[in-house]
Formats: C-alpha cells, sequence, structure tokens
C-alpha cells in the first residue's frame, strides 16, 4: 500500500466513515499481469446517454482524481489504455465493488492489440504536388458558407475582395476552372459571387498554368488558376441554388437569387439569375477581361466600385440640404453553355445582363484672394448614375489533333450609363446630364502548335470595335446651355504571331521571335482619324550563368507607319519610322546583403528614317499649305549601374544607383519652310537641320538606418542644340537634392511621421543665337509632418500636413500648404470613411500676387445601414 | 501491418527512459506571414510525448527571387529549413520546446509549464476515414482551438500541446484558420528513446517563455523601426499586427 493511499484511506475512515465508496477520490490503475501502475491510461465517465462527462489520465503512478460521489449511479465509468482491454462499469457497481477496499485499484487484463498502419491520405486537408495544391472542401467548411468566395476565404492563402477578384498568396488568380472547364475565362468573378458551395469536394491551386496547351513546358508562365472539382453526385445532374429574402421592416428591401448548373459529358450549362434592392452586387464585369483571357495578359481595368447609402447622411456644413439616396437596385441574368458539335471541336456561349446604380456625392469650398479682391465658390455636387451591361459571347474552341489547338472568340457587349449631377453654386442648383451608350465588340483567332520538345509556335490576330456616342446636358451659372453630342467609333486590330524555340542544355537559353502587324482607326464626328500600321521583330536570349548570375539580351527592329488626319483643321501627318533596339542585362544577385546590376540599353533610329509633315491651316476665306519633309536621326543609350548594400529585413543599409543617357534627336527639313507662330505676316523660316544633343546624369545615395532615413540626389544633364547645321552652346543644368525624414517605430496609438528636404536647382541657358540668357538660381523647400491617431481597433485617424516653399533667383516667391485628415471606421464591415482635404497657395511676387485656399469635405464611401435582418428562404437541390 | 504486445512494454518514471512505439504523422499548415506547410510528427508516450515538425518545400528556389534596382523593389522568400521539437513532460509539468531568436542564427530552448487544458465537449460527431471522432473546444497558446478525435485509439497526447483528450486527434483548427493539423498517418515502430529521436544538446541556451516573449518583443520593435525608416512619406506601411504569431499566438 503506498503512503499517499494509506493517507487517503485514512482521512476517508475519520471524516466519512460511513461512505467511503461514495466519495473515492483517488483510482488506482494497475496491469492484472505484473501488478505495476500504468501511468497514461484514460479515466472517463459517461452519462448515461453515452456523453462524455468528465475524463482524466494517470500520473506516473498510474493514479487518477475523481470523485464519484459527483455522478449519477447510472452514469459509467471507463477506463482504456492501449495494451490492455478496456475496462467499462456503471459507477454503482465501482461504488459496490470499491466499498470492501481501503484502495481503490482497478486491474486492467492485457490485450495482444493489433495496431494497424493507419493511413488517412484521402481525409488530409491539402495535398502538395509539383504545381498543384489540392485543398479538400470539406475541411475548410464550418457550416455557414453559401457562396463560392465564403469556402475560399476559409482555406488560409485565399482572399475574395469585394468585386469576386480571388487571389493566392497575394497573386491573383487569373483563370478559374470546374471540371477543368473554363466558362468565363477572367470574368470568373460571377462564379465566386454566386456558384454553391455543397457540390465542392476540391479546390485546387494550379501553378505556372499555361492557358496555351503547345506552350506547356515550353514557355514559364507565372499565371495561377483555380479548378473546382465537383463532387460525384452531383456530375452530369442539375443542381443549384435558390434564396428569397424580404425585410419585415423595409418591404422594399429584398434579395433573390437562382441558380442552376450541370455539367453533363455533352452540355455543360450555369445560369444564374439576381435581383435585389440591397445593393449586393452579384455581378461582375465580364467583357473588359477578353483580351487578357486570350492573350495571358493580366487585364489593367478595374471595375468600378459602387457606393451604397442606406443611412441619412449627416448635415454638412454651411447648412446645406442633403439629398436622400435611397437602396439601390442591382439585376443579374447570366446563362454560359459549353456543348460539343465535333469530336474535336466544341461551341461556348454566354450570355449576361446586369443592372445597377451608384451616388456620391461632395463638398468643396474654395477662397480666392486676388488683388485684394475676395471671391467664394462653394459647390456640392450630389451625383447618381445608372448603369447597365449586356453581354453576349461566342467562342468555337478545337483541338485538331494533341499538338494543335484553336480557338475563335467573338463578343459583344452594349453598355449605357447615365450620370446625373445636381450641383450646388453658391446655393444655387444648376443640373448637368451625361448619357453614354457604348456598343464594343471584341474578335479573336488564336493558332498554336507543339512543334517538337522545344519548339512552338502561335498565332493570333485579334480585332476590336468601339462606337461611343455621348451626350451631355449642362446649364452653368450664367445659364448657358450647351447640348453636345460626340460619337466615336473605335477600330483596333492586332495580328500577332509568335515563334518559340527553346533550348535546354546545362544552361537555359531560351530564343523568342515574336511579330505584330496591327492598325488602328479613330473616327469621331468632327474631330480626328488616325490609321497606325507597326509591325516588329525581336528576338531575346537569356542565360543564366549560376543561380545569381544571368546575362539577358534582346535586340529587335520596329517598323511604325502612320497617318493621321484633324478633319476638321485639315491637318495631316503620317510618318515612318524603324527602331533597331539592342539591350544588354547582367545582374548579379546575392541572397544576403549585395546586389549588383549593370544594364545597357540602346535605342537606334536608322538615318535613312522619313518623317513627312504636311499642314494645311485655314483661316478665314484664305488657306495657307505648308509642308514638309524631314529626316529624322536619333539614337539613345541608356547606362545604368546599381549597387545594394544590405537589406530591409535584417539590417541597416544603403542604396547607390548611377543612370546615365545619352540622347540624340536630330531632324533636317528637307523642304526647308516652317510656318511663324504669326501666320498674318507670312514669314517664313528655314531651318535646314535642328536637333538637340543631350546627355544626362544622376546619381542617388540613400542611407537607411533604424528609423532615419537620409537621401540625396546629384543630377547633370547637358543639352545642345543645333541650328541652321550649326552647333549650339551647351545649355546646362545642375540639380542638388538632399533630405531626411524621421519616424516614430508605428507601435503605439500615437505615431509621427515628419521630414524636411531642399534643393538647389542651377540653370545656365542659352538663346538660339548662342548668347547666355540667364543663370537661374532655384532653390525649394519641403517640410512635412504625419501624425497618425489610432483611437482604438476600429477607429483610425491621420492628419498630414506639407508646406513647400519656391525661392527663385528672379525673386519668385511662392507658399504651398496642403493640409488633409481622414478618418477611418472599422473599413470591413460597416464603411465610414470622411476625408477633410484643403490648401493655401500665396504668391508672392511682385506682378503676380494672389492667394488660393480650397478645401473639400469627401464622403465617396460612405455608411452601409446595418445589415436588415431578412426572413429568408434558402433552397438547394 | 504489425502486432505489438504493449503491456510487455516496461515504462519508466524518468521520461529520458520512455520508450515510444509508435510514430503519428501530422499535416500541419501554418497561415501566419504567409502560408506553410510542414510535416509534423508526434511519438506518444505514457506520460511524455515528442514531437517534431519541420517546413516542407515546395519550391526548389528559395532566397531572393527577383530584385529590380531602378524600382527598388525586392521578393523575398524565405523558407526556413529547421527540425524544431516540442517535448510535453507531463510528470515534470514542463514543455520544453527548441525556438529560434529571430535576429540570432542561436537555437534556444524554452521551457514553460505544462498547463493541463480544460476541454469542452461539444457533443458533436463526424466520421474521419471510418473513426468515429468527437469534438471539443479549448484555448491553447493564444489560440481557440477545435479538434476532433476518436477514442478507439486511447492516445492522450496531441500534435502539439493538444493533450489530454481521450483518444487521438484525427484534426484540429484554430478559428482564425491559421493553424491546421490533419492526421495523415499512424505507424508502430521498435521502441525508441527521446534520447535516441532528439539528441539534445546540453549547451543550448535556456530560457523562460517570458524571457522568450521579451526577446521577440524587443526584435520587432527593432524591425519595426527599422522597415518604416525605409519608406518614404508617400509608401503607406501597415503593421497588420504586432501579435508574436507562429503555432502559439501572444498578443503582448
Amino acid at each position: 500500500m503506498t503512503r499517499n493511499a494509506i493517507l487517503l484511506t485514512f482521512l476517508i475512515l475519520i471524516f466519512h466513515i460511513d461512505s467511503v465508496a461514495q466519495s473515492v477520490s483517488v483510482i488506482k490503475i494497475i496491469s492484472v499481469m505484473d501488478s505495476l501502475p500504468i501511468p497514461g491510461a484514460q479515466v472517463s465517465i459517461f452519462s448515461n446517454e453515452g456523453k462524455l462527462i468528465t475524463h482524466e489520465i494517470t500520473n506516473e503512478i498510474g493514479e487518477a482524481t475523481l470523485d464519484l460521489s459527483l455522478y449519477a449511479a447510472d452514469d459509467w465509468l471507463r477506463v482504456q489504455s492501449l495494451g490492455h482491454k478496456r475496462f467499462i462499469n456503471s459507477i454503482a457497481s465501482i461504488r459496490l465493488a470499491f466499498k470492501d477496499y481501503i484502495e481503490n485499484v482497478l486491474a486492467l487484463e492485457p490485450d495482444e492489440i493489433i495496431l494497424p498502419e493507419v493511413i488517412i491520405q484521402s481525409q488530409a486537408p491539402y495535398r502538395l504536388t509539383s504545381d498543384t495544391i489540392t485543398f479538400n472542401a470539406s475541411q475548410y467548411q464550418r457550416g455557414n458558407e453559401n457562396r463560392l468566395e465564403d469556402l475560399l476565404k476559409n482555406i488560409p492563402g485565399f482572399e475574395v475582395d469585394e468585386n469576386g477578384t480571388i487571389s493566392y498568396g497575394n497573386k491573383k488568380i487569373e483563370h478559374l476552372m470546374i471540371d477543368g472547364v473554363n466558362f468565363l475565362d477572367q470574368g470568373y468573378a460571377l462564379m465566386s459571387k454566386n456558384m454553391p458551395v455543397f457540390p465542392i469536394s476540391q479546390v485546387q491551386v494550379l501553378k505556372r498554368y499555361q492557358k496555351t496547351k503547345a506552350l506547356k513546358d515550353l514557355i514559364r508562365s507565372e499565371n495561377i488558376a483555380l479548378n473546382i472539382v465537383l463532387k460525384d453526385s452531383y456530375r452530369s445532374v442539375w443542381f443549384g441554388k435558390s434564396h428569397l429574402g424580404i425585410s419585415p421592416k423595409f418591404r422594399d428591401d429584398w434579395d433573390f437569387g437562382l441558380d442552376g448548373m450541370k455539367l453533363g459529358n455533352k452540355l455543360k450549362l450555369y445560369t444564374i439569375q439576381n435581383y435585389n434592392t440591397l445593393g449586393y452586387q452579384y455581378s461582375a464585369p465580364l467583357f473588359e477581361n477578353w483580351k487578357g483571357a486570350l492573350t495571358e495578359e493580366t487585364s489593367k481595368i478595374e471595375p468600378e466600385k459602387s457606393y451604397l447609402f442606406h443611412l441619412p447622411k449627416p448635415s454638412l456644413p454651411f447648412g446645406l440640404p442633403n439629398r436622400m439616396v435611397g437602396n439601390q437596385a442591382q439585376q443579374l441574368h447570366t446563362l454560359s453553355t459549353l456543348f460539343p458539335i465535333h469530336k474535336k471541336w466544341q461551341i461556348k456561349l454566354t450570355g449576361n445582363f446586369s443592372n445597377y446604380n451608384k451616388a456620391f456625392d461632395h463638398l468643396k469650398v474654395s477662397l480666392f484672394d486676388l488683388l485684394d479682391e475676395k471671391i467664394e465658390h462653394i459647390e456640392q455636387i450630389n451625383q447618381e448614375s445608372k448603369n447597365s451591361e449586356s453581354y453576349f459571347s461566342l467562342q468555337i474552341l478545337g483541338e485538331p489533333s494533341d499538338k494543335s489547338e484553336i480557338k475563335f472568340y467573338s463578343a459583344y457587349q452594349v453598355e449605357k450609363s447615365q450620370n446625373f449631377s445636381d450641383y450646388k453654386l453658391n446655393q444655387e442648383g444648376f443640373p448637368s446630364q451625361i448619357m453614354r451608350n457604348t456598343l464594343q465588340s471584341a474578335h479573336v483567332l488564336h493558332w498554336s502548335k507543339r512543334l517538337s520538345e522545344n519548339k512552338a509556335w502561335m498565332l493570333q490576330a485579334l480585332a476590336f470595335t468601339k462606337n461611343q456616342p455621348e451626350s451631355s446636358f449642362l446649364v452653368d451659372k450664367n445659364h448657358i446651355s450647351e447640348n453636345v453630342q460626340l460619337i466615336s467609333e473605335q477600330f483596333q486590330g492586332d495580328i500577332n504571331s509568335k515563334w518559340i524555340i527553346r533550348k535546354d542544355s546545362r544552361k537555359t537559353i531560351t530564343y523568342v521571335i515574336g511579330q505584330v502587324i496591327g492598325s488602328e482607326t479613330l473616327r469621331s464626328s468632327q474631330t480626328y482619324r488616325a490609321n497606325w500600321f507597326q509591325t516588329y521583330l525581336e528576338g531575346s536570349v537569356t542565360q543564366k550563368i549560376s543561380n545569381t548570375i544571368s546575362l539577358e539580351g534582346q535586340l529587335g527592329f520596329h517598323l511604325y507607319y502612320n497617318k493621321s488626319q484633324l478633319t476638321r483643321f485639315g491637318n495631316y501627318q503620317s510618318g515612318k519610322l524603324l527602331l533597331a533596339e539592342p539591350r544588354l542585362k547582367l545582374t548579379k544577385q546575392r541572397t544576403d546583403d549585395l546586389h549588383l546590376s549593370l544594364s545597357y540599353s540602346q535605342i537606334q533610329w536608322k538615318p535613312k528614317l522619313i518623317d513627312r509633315v504636311a499642314d494645311t491651316i485655314f483661316q478665314g476665306n484664305n488657306s495657307w499649305i505648308i509642308g514638309n519633309t524631314a529626316k529624322k536621326i536619333g539614337s539613345s543609350k541608356i547606362f545604368a549601374f546599381s549597387l545594394n548594400k544590405g537589406n530591409l529585413l535584417t539590417g541597416n543599409a544603403w542604396q547607390t544607383l548611377l543612370y546615365f543617357v545619352w540622347f540624340k534627336d536630330i531632324l533636317s527639313t528637307n523642304s526647308g519652310i516652317e510656318p511663324n507662330k504669326i501666320i498674318y505676316e507670312k514669314i517664313w523660316t528655314k531651318h535646314p537641320l535642328e536637333g538637340a544633343l543631350q546627355y544626362q546624369y544622376d546619381y542617388f545615395i540613400d542611407i537607411l538606418s533604424s528609423n532615419i532615413r537620409f537621401n540625396s540626389r546629384f543630377q547633370f544633364s547637358k543639352t545642345k542644340h543645333q541650328l541652321n547645321g550649326l552647333e549650339q552652346p551647351w545649355n546646362k543644368h545642375l540639380g542638388i537634392k538632399y533630405g531626411a525624414e524621421w519616424r516614430s517605430a508605428f507601435s503605439g496609438n500615437f505615431n509621427f511621421h515628419g521630414g524636411a528636404s531642399r534643393q538647389h536647382t542651377i540653370y545656365v541657358e542659352n538663346n538660339k543665337r548662342g548668347v547666355k540668357q540667364g543663370f537661374k538660381n532655384q532653390v525649394d523647400n519641403e517640410y512635412f509632418m504625419d501624425l497618425y491617431f489610432q483611437l482604438w481597433d476600429k477607429l483610425n485617424i491621420s492628419i498630414k500636413q506639407l508646406t513647400i516653399h519656391f525661392e527663385n533667383g528672379d525673386d519668385s516667391r511662392q507658399w504651398f500648404h496642403d493640409f488633409g485628415m481622414n478618418i477611418q471606421f472599422n473599413p470591413k464591415s460597416q464603411k465610414l470613411r470622411w476625408e477633410f482635404i484643403g490648401y493655401n497657395l500665396l504668391n508672392n511676387n511682385k506682378l503676380n500676387r494672389f492667394a488660393r485656399t480650397e478645401w473639400g469635405n469627401y464622403t465617396s464611401t460612405y455608411i452601409i445601414r446595418p445589415r436588415q435582418l431578412l426572413v429568408k428562404l434558402n433552397l438547394q437541390i | 501491418m504489425l502486432i505489438l504486445l504493449v503491456s510487455n512494454l516496461k515504462f519508466s518514471i524518468a521520461i529520458a527512459q520512455e520508450f515510444y512505439v509508435m510514430r503519428i504523422e501530422y499535416a500541419m499548415q501554418l497561415d501566419v506571414d504567409g502560408k506553410k506547410y510542414y510535416e509534423a510528427k508526434l511519438y506518444p508516450g505514457a506520460f511524455s510525448a515528442f514531437f517534431t515538425y519541420q517546413q516542407k518545400l515546395v519550391e526548389t528556389n528559395t532566397g531572393l527571387l527577383r530584385t529590380d534596382s531602378i524600382s527598388n523593389s525586392y521578393s523575398f522568400e524565405l523558407v526556413d529549413t529547421s527540425r524544431y521539437y516540442l517535448i510535453s513532460d507531463r510528470t515534470a509539468g514542463l514543455w520544453r520546446r527548441s525556438e529560434q531568436i529571430p535576429g540570432e542564427n542561436q537555437e534556444v530552448e524554452v521551457e514553460e509549464v505544462y498547463q493541463p487544458i480544460k476541454w469542452n465537449y461539444t457533443g458533436e460527431e463526424k466520421l474521419i476515414n471510418g473513426f468515429h471522432c468527437y469534438s471539443a473546444n479549448a484555448t491553447i497558446g493564444g489560440r481557440n482551438y477545435t479538434v476532433w478525435y476518436t477514442d478507439s485509439i486511447p492516445i492522450s497526447f496531441g500534435p502539439w500541446k493538444l493533450h489530454d483528450l481521450p483518444g487521438i486527434v484525427l484534426e484540429a483548427y484554430d478559428d482564425t484558420n491559421e493553424v491546421f493539423m490533419q492526421l495523415t498517418r499512424i505507424i508502430p515502430i521498435n521502441a525508441i528513446t527521446l534520447e535516441k529521436l532528439s539528441p539534445l544538446n546540453p549547451s543550448v541556451q535556456k530560457l523562460s517563455h517570458e524571457q522568450y516573449v521579451n526577446k521577440w518583443l524587443a526584435y520587432l520593435e527593432t524591425m519595426q523601426k527599422r522597415m518604416q525608416s525605409r519608406f518614404g512619406r508617400n509608401f503607406k506601411v501597415k503593421l497588420n499586427s504586432s501579435a508574436i504569431k507562429g503555432i502559439d499566438r501572444y498578443d503582448p
């Protein structure tokens, strides 16, 4: 008997002599085989319904502390340990068994257990292969996911912005596929905002996704694609979801959605219907992404944000009235299908209609003080717009052989927008209205073929048309009404072909030869017409010498031809230009603290190039035709050397950059006539040879310490002109700038960032006759101070101030004060962003003295009314 | 498949003499300061457990990926190839884990008091790969965990510090989705001691948990100042959090 057991038994006997078993505190678990204690055994008590009530683990001497009197007689005690038979009995039985013993010992029988090697591969939350990460959707569901973006937000590494654009590891997803089917190309946000979660089995991130099969493993793509793998039970059957929500409080608040999907072997179809008055954006732009989708380029066009106003706006200063903007109606109807027309050919059809409204307002106050005359100008703008977009696309996709691919794509979009602004000018109302209807179409032919392991070619022809009639109506202060209608049509087309040859040896060498032939026409009712044509040929070699040193070489020849005409005035221009563009860059990168880069590039215009200009000037009933034929000679050379020591993560650092530019541009006019600006006097001057030669030399030094930054820049350039074939004296420019910044550690509730810099600039300029025109010394001083207050997690206030003082040699002085205040409140959910911006400019020149003050109060993103409680019905099939 | 007669194993009180007879492998995912994947192994004993984890390399290239000297942009991918461990010593009431103080190349061992975990058994059940699993919640190391365990394999040690459950942990995640652990494999092994598993360096510097946190804070403060000073006025520098985030999370 152990000492503890004796002591415990003694205490129990003294104080609870009648109820020994009811207050058992220590249970000792031993092995029947050798009577040794079993440490780590699990002692659990379950309710009669099988629910775990408490759980203890035996210590190193096999003891667990449990007060059995706390549990009902029909509860159960379970003891288990690996390698022993499980013991289980009711509390009543245990109490009875322990009653006659002063030490409460349970002995477990040994058990020869069979412990199989268990592999739980299929249920792992993610799986990694070289270029694919597979996430099991069920592992990341918490039960409240409604749309695909909700699921993705649960998976570490994914981010979905408010437009439905998905990023993984801070990199934008370029394509979203469902079971390998790319329905919407880069317009996939429609999917992420609508697709239900329940049919999803896996989410796959495909790194280095190469959409063009012929280029796979030949050109390293940095694109990332997402593939949604459906559960087997949802393949080839109809499924979808529907929801209907109505606010009991605000009857005009409602939300309806119906999604249906079928991914059969032959027909693949996806339809989305949504209508709501809450401002929820289920729609996403489709057309603007067409080019990016087919040429593997990232679209740079960002969709506009919508502004939602649900709360009455607070009063603005000066007692100006506010106008309530109501709920914003959103509509979306879309249908996407993909079906085969032959063994190797498929058709993809997409139709989409979306409709949304938006509104914003701002207040601007300006004060002028011009020669002691004060003018006050107060402007309040409430602006609303109504937008609709209809989109239709047809794609024909074919794979004539395993190694070749043909895609034809044709898309049309009609976009209508109506903007209405209600200006308040000196508290008088004047409306303005702009209507714009745009018809766009895009047509693409893509043909690619893999020739061998290291060779491929690709041909792309792109055509784009745009027709944009625009009309505007404006009434200003002087009651001048104007109704202008501008119609412009644009056609742009490219035929883009590429031959790609890659050679693999110990080092990797890649050659790319490309060619583009294109033209563009811009026509509008009375203004401008232009045609251009460009072709280029280029090749590049990248030699990776080691992991840290690489050498890049590129040679390109470009031929441009353009012709433009200003129809109203009859001016027209045409030109041809051939460029040779060799580039060479040597980089050496060190991962620790030293980085060296050396680059050289040159652009050379061929001497025989001709740039012809012919001008026609109308003046009343008279007209003059002035013609120039010019020969253009030029070249530019850029040499850059940079050295960086240290890195931002591990310690102090400095960097230096030397930049040298040599530029030569000489225009020789053969006919030698050029109009003087005063055309009535009919004075003509000859400029047989005019041009410029310019050298520029820049040197930067940055020194970075813990929270102080010093920077300096030394800049020198000189420019030499030629006039009538004679070289003119050099014009020189010397600039020195230096400054320092000081920042707090940005760790508390208050932080600051301040700095000052000073720039000296000296100009020495000559006129065309070589006479020294002036020596100018200019000094610019700049001071700034930013203050940041973080009142609590959700409210930030920042105040920024900037003062610039110019002082020139000609007694010109200006002071510029800039002030900004920004308040942000919980930007993730309830958005309040209020900005106050103002500036004051004091011009103190002798002859031109004025002061101007302007400030604005912007509330472009506003409070959203707290989400209404909707009586909502969700259906899933 | 291996047949084990576990009852024949003799457990000793001293942790150094404890034998581990199985290896439980977990796939671990951390999403603090970028997503990282780890291979983790747990060797559970009767009163101690040895847990070790190492970052799984996906890319072959590491280090400085791209530097553009003109625009002054840098892109780093730092891969930590160290293997870390956590020894849970229930007898001594200690957690001992290997750590690396940032900014110092020296490895240290941090000692922390083993806190018995108060699990809240939710009563929720689900099947994971044929195992009947139960759910429980607890706050451990600054994170609110949900675990799914099965009592059909009575092992009271789980991955990291997720111990004292009535069975083996098959799945665990925290409410921020920053930590995710999933059992992938259970392998019976020949009995092995802690000394064989992890030859501990007796000269390694030992720190208390508080000392370690203080070192971290000092480093963070220095780094913040350095980073902030490197950006000009027009750059917006955003510090997401000053919390020390690893598998455990400490909000200073």
